[in-house]
């Protein structure tokens, strides 16, 4: 301790001068604000602003001409050797010459600022945002003055020390920082992807940074420390001793911000903690969409899954569309520059699902574009600002433009068959004044002739949501009937094209779903009166009224899924309106025979995983009966499970038991 | 006629590997006893595969005067770098008091004075600055000597160390290094570049220290009649290795001139014949006769020499250190030609 005291003082000393001219410097705010007018309103934030460049200024000037002079400097100017021919541990050297240096420069700072703070109000104080936070201003410029003195010691011993380590330097610190912004850029994209999965996500990437930038300081620090402990008096071994320590330290949090970022790239989808509202599925092949929260940090992710053979391909955008014959997906990524999302465009990618592999289609469009592939997978339709792009997918290394139809605002649409497209108005409040009826217009465009034409409209009604039936035909969706929001609600079937009223399928029936099921029927579940009820419409002749309903029990909510088998459909009844594992746990799965209208009970706390299609796809074409994706539902702790309906059998297939 | 680096081994023959040609005096002490040690000492830097420092071992007992001598670039300085802790062999130990230099460094540089070659001290200090800084760093710091030393100098103690001449800059490193009242001091090449009256200075105040103090001092130079008067022991350094390592006394007792006539006898057909009994390290054939000078003198070998048929007016004298080191290295010391 009495050598370090004694190194501190010496060098302290020898820089005394730089007090007085930071002193000296401290008043020059105060005889510029003498000469400009004391009195001035503007005079106490003006001073209080000069002195506080002044002092940076300073800061900056002593760190660097100190952090450049004080160790490296000596070393290369052989002057070291009169501190190591001392009974001086070679720490007390190493501390007392940084804490020399570090409060020596600070000091200088804060002198060249004293006087006018001293002198300035309370608001003028304020201004400076120093009053406020004393404590964290001074803490974070110590860690700053010491950052710039260390960077400073660094280069000077890389200059200096003349010694063949500085090519291993040239080579690893910008080898080191292109590796770490790659690592941050995968995290950042994998970051920017998972918040279209959850919007809350956080890879904590500002810590990671600010933790990366603590960490070369410390590793400055240790550096600093092998040179004087391990270099001496010897500039090279000095200088290897540097490069040795801070490359090491600095590489291996490099490695490991790397191995993080690429640990969090290479997730699976069996890596998913679990499954996030439910999947979207094709109506026939076993692939489906998940996504959700990764276990271990590893942020969030989506993926196309195979669920019965587990092969997954991440997917780093937005919606994603599936051909009807499941043999393709296709979805838009973000384009990303070297750090930043922009979120002006999307690269278009195609997934072939027989094979697992992904193709980079070369288009792009514009950021959360609705898209939507033909029934077969050949062709892709994208809406691109104002216009509906489509391209014949058959080589979809180079795909090929068919027509560009347009202008048209933003709308949902869908293949009816391979060479037609119908668009349909999205949700859209018609209580606006001035709306443009033309957005309620249903419009059909044909590839073959590339021309459009409205085939029909919505009534200006409020749409909560659409859904599809099989080629267009149908669509259903629920309206209010008046604008009170606990009005009266309905449930109505629409003639595909012109979308004219065909039946009103349920009336004031809360939490309504609708699913198109096989042999061309319907199935409504809601809740009336607290308790769940299913309603079977049968053939399009027989839809003005429903074939049976099926009173389920009470309940306060209920998740309508897929068949299960040919005219058997699973239903889930949930106690509890909140969407929280406890309430998963108090669902009761039934299977209703659409035929007969027999209930039989299903294991507890299932709920249809099938669930998502309604919201985000708007083709609901049945899924063919006993597919995959209809035996998949979520557990008590959003596990995605298939379950195998004969036996009762469970097999979880993605997610991790809490 | 033998060479000098032909192994020859003498009655005087010490341990060290390197001074095999010149076997040295009776040094052989408890290792208690030695202040400095050097084991097996090698230096490089960098890629250079030849070593600064070839496998040196010698040591210093307490209370003598060991002089390193060689030419400039010999190794002396590495050697002294080594010494202090202050560079790490590539292998091998320095040992100060029976500790290792280089983990126990600042320990040891409690009983250690040095004097640099090339003045080190912050140039902005002044010397009683110095001595005031180095106070707080000695556990026994003579501040009063070293002020009646400057003044003794003539040395202003109140000038910047960057101002003063060399050979002021010597004494005040000088008076620092005895500030302490050092068990061993470490010169390094002290008095190069000094004038006479610095060095004059310089080793008058070096030999009262010793005839006070007895403290054991390792000095590098290249000033051989400098250390001559002062030295008890002696190594010389070629190339990177300890080619002679000898108590000064011994060995300025084996080295000896010799001079005489030669006569040809029936017996001895060749010149130098004569000197077969002798380790010859340089021969001279001058018209009066021969001079040599020989590393194995011995009183009885010469009268056997002088009684020779055909050596006549055989005389022996000594020799200086400067001519053995020019004799046993093949150099003249630095800035002189052989």
């Amino acid at each position: 301790m009495r050598a370090f005291a004694a190194v501190f003082a010496r060098e302290v000393f020898e820089r005394r001068m730089v007090f007085a001219v930071a002193f000296a410097a401290g008043f020059v705010p105060l005889i510029g604000s003498l000469a400009y007018g004391w009195r001035s309103p503007d005079a106490p934030e003006g001073r209080i602003l000069v002195a506080l460049v002044t002092a940076a200024a300073f800061g900056l000037a002593f760190a660097l001409l100190i952090g450049g002079s004080v160790i490296a400097g000596e070393t290369s100017e052989k002057r070291m050797s009169f501190f190591f021919s001392r009974p001086i541990p070679s720490a007390a050297l190493w501390a007392g010459k940084l804490l020399a240096a570090l409060f020596v420069t600070f000091a200088a700072a804060a002198l060249a600022f004293a006087p006018a703070w001293l002198s300035g109000t309370g608001h003028a104080r304020s201004l400076s945002g120093v009053d406020a936070t004393l404590g964290n201003t001074v803490l974070v410029a110590l860690v700053l003055t010491l950052a710039l003195i260390l960077g400073a010691h660094a280069v000077v011993t890389v200059a200096r020390l003349r010694s063949p380590w500085v090519a291993l330097d040239l080579l690893l610190a910008p080898g080191l920082v292109f590796l770490a912004a790659l690592a941050m850029r995968s995290l950042l994209r994998d970051e920017s992807s998972a918040l279209s999965v959850a919007g809350d996500i956080n890879y904590g990437i500002e810590w990671a940074l600010i933790g990366l930038a603590g960490l070369v300081v410390l590793a400055l620090l240790a550096a600093t420390f092998a040179q004087v402990a391990e270099g001496r008096t010897d500039a090279r071994r000095a200088h290897g001793a540097f490069s040795v320590v801070f490359f090491g330290i600095v590489g291996a949090a490099v490695a490991l911000l790397g191995g993080y970022a690429w640990w969090c790239a290479s997730a699976q989808a069996t890596d998913l903690a679990q499954v996030a509202g439910g999947v979207q599925t094709t109506p026939r092949g076993s692939w489906v969409v998940a996504s959700g929260p990764l276990r271990a940090w590893r942020g969030a992710g989506a993926f196309l899954f195979e669920a019965t053979s587990g092969r997954s391909i991440r997917v780093r955008g937005g919606d994603v569309a599936l051909s009807q014959d499941g043999t393709r997906a296709a979805w838009g990524e973000l384009r990303f520059g070297f750090f930043e999302r922009k979120d002006t465009r999307l690269d278009l990618f195609i997934a072939e699902l027989a094979t697992g592999r992904t193709v980079a289609t070369g288009l792009e469009t514009a950021g959360w574009a609705p898209m939507a592939l033909s029934p077969s997978g050949r062709r892709l339709a994208v809406q691109d600002e104002n216009h509906l792009a489509t391209f014949d997918l058959s080589d979809s290394q180079n795909p090929k433009q068919i027509a560009v139809f347009g202008p048209l605002d933003s709308r949902r649409f869908a293949f009816v068959d391979e060479e037609t497209i119908r668009a349909f108005p999205r949700f859209f409040n018609t209580q606006i004044k001035g709306w443009d009826p033309a957005r309620l217009e249903i419009t059909e465009f044909s590839l073959s002739s590339k021309k459009s034409l409205v085939t029909g409209r919505f009534e200006p009604v409020t749409l909560p949501f659409l859904g599809l039936g099989p080629d267009a035909r149908f669509f259903v969706c629920t309206r209010r009937l008046t604008d009170d929001p606990d009005g009266k609600r309905v449930l109505t079937l629409h003639d595909g094209r012109t979308g004219a009223l065909v039946a009103t399928l349920a009336t004031n029936l809360g939490n309504v779903q609708a699913r198109f099921l096989t042999g061309n029927r319907i199935a409504v579940a809601g809740i009336a009166d607290a308790k769940a009820r299913l309603i079977v419409f049968e053939g399009e002749k027989g839809w003005g009224a429903p074939a049976r309903t099926v009173d389920l029990g009470p309940t306060t909510r209920v998740v309508l899924g897929g068949e299960i088998a040919a005219g058997r459909v699973a239903v889930s009844l949930i106690t509890f309106e909140e969407n929280l594992p406890s309430s998963r746990r108090a669902a009761k799965l039934a299977f209703v025979d659409t035929a007969t209208g027999a209930v039989s009970a299903g294991p507890d706390g299932l709920v249809p995983a099938a669930t998502f299609g309604w919201w985000f796809n708007p083709v609901m074409t049945p899924a063919e009966a006993g597919l995959p994706a209809s035996l998949l539902f979520l557990d008590a702790d959003n596990r995605l499970v298939r379950l195998d309906p004969a036996t009762g059998a469970q097999t979880v297939l993605l997610g991790r038991s809490k | 006629m033998r060479g000098v680096s032909a192994g020859a081994a003498g009655p005087t023959a010490r341990s060290s590997p390197n001074a095999a040609a010149f076997p040295a005096g009776p040094l052989s002490k408890k290792s208690s006893a030695l202040v400095v040690e050097a084991r097996s000492l090698v230096v490089r830097y960098g890629g250079n595969p030849l070593p600064t420092l070839e496998e040196i071992s010698f040591s210093v007992p307490r209370g003598s005067v060991y002089a390193l001598l060689g030419r400039n670039g010999a190794g002396k300085s590495s050697l002294v770098r080594c010494l202090l802790g202050q560079q790490k062999p590539a292998s091998g130990e320095c040992v100060l008091f029976g500790e290792d230099v280089w983990k126990h460094r600042a320990h040891l540089m409690a009983k250690v004075g040095v004097v640099p070659e090339d003045p080190d001290a912050p140039p902005s200090m002044t010397a009683r600055q110095l001595s005031a800084f180095c106070a707080k760093l000695y556990p026994s710091w003579d501040a009063p000597s070293v002020e009646a030393r400057l003044k003794r100098f003539d040395v202003p103690a109140g000038t910047p160390y960057g101002s003063l001449s060399k050979g002021q800059k010597a004494l005040v490193s000088l008076a620092l290094a005895l500030g302490s009242a050092p068990e061993l001091l470490l010169l390094d090449d002290p008095t190069l570049g000094l004038d006479a009256v610095a060095r004059r200075a310089f080793f008058g105040e070096l030999v009262g220290e010793l005839a006070d103090r007895g403290t054991t001092v390792l000095l590098t130079s290249h000033d051989l009649a400098g250390v001559e008067s002062m030295a008890t022991h002696v190594g010389f350094l070629k190339g990177g290795k300890l080619v002679l390592d000898e108590d000064l006394e011994a060995l300025k007792s084996r080295f000896r001139r010799l001079r005489y006539a030669n006569e040809q006898t029936e017996e001895r057909l060749e010149y130098g014949q004569e000197l077969s009994d002798f380790d010859a390290v340089k021969v001279k054939v001058r018209g009066w006769g021969v001079e040599a000078i020989v590393s194995n003198y011995g009183d009885d070998v010469f009268a056997r020499f002088a009684a020779l048929d055909g050596v006549v007016d055989a005389e022996a004298s000594a020799v200086s250190l400067e001519e053995i080191f020019i004799a046993v290295t093949g150099d003249p010391p630095a800035g002189r030609t052989a």
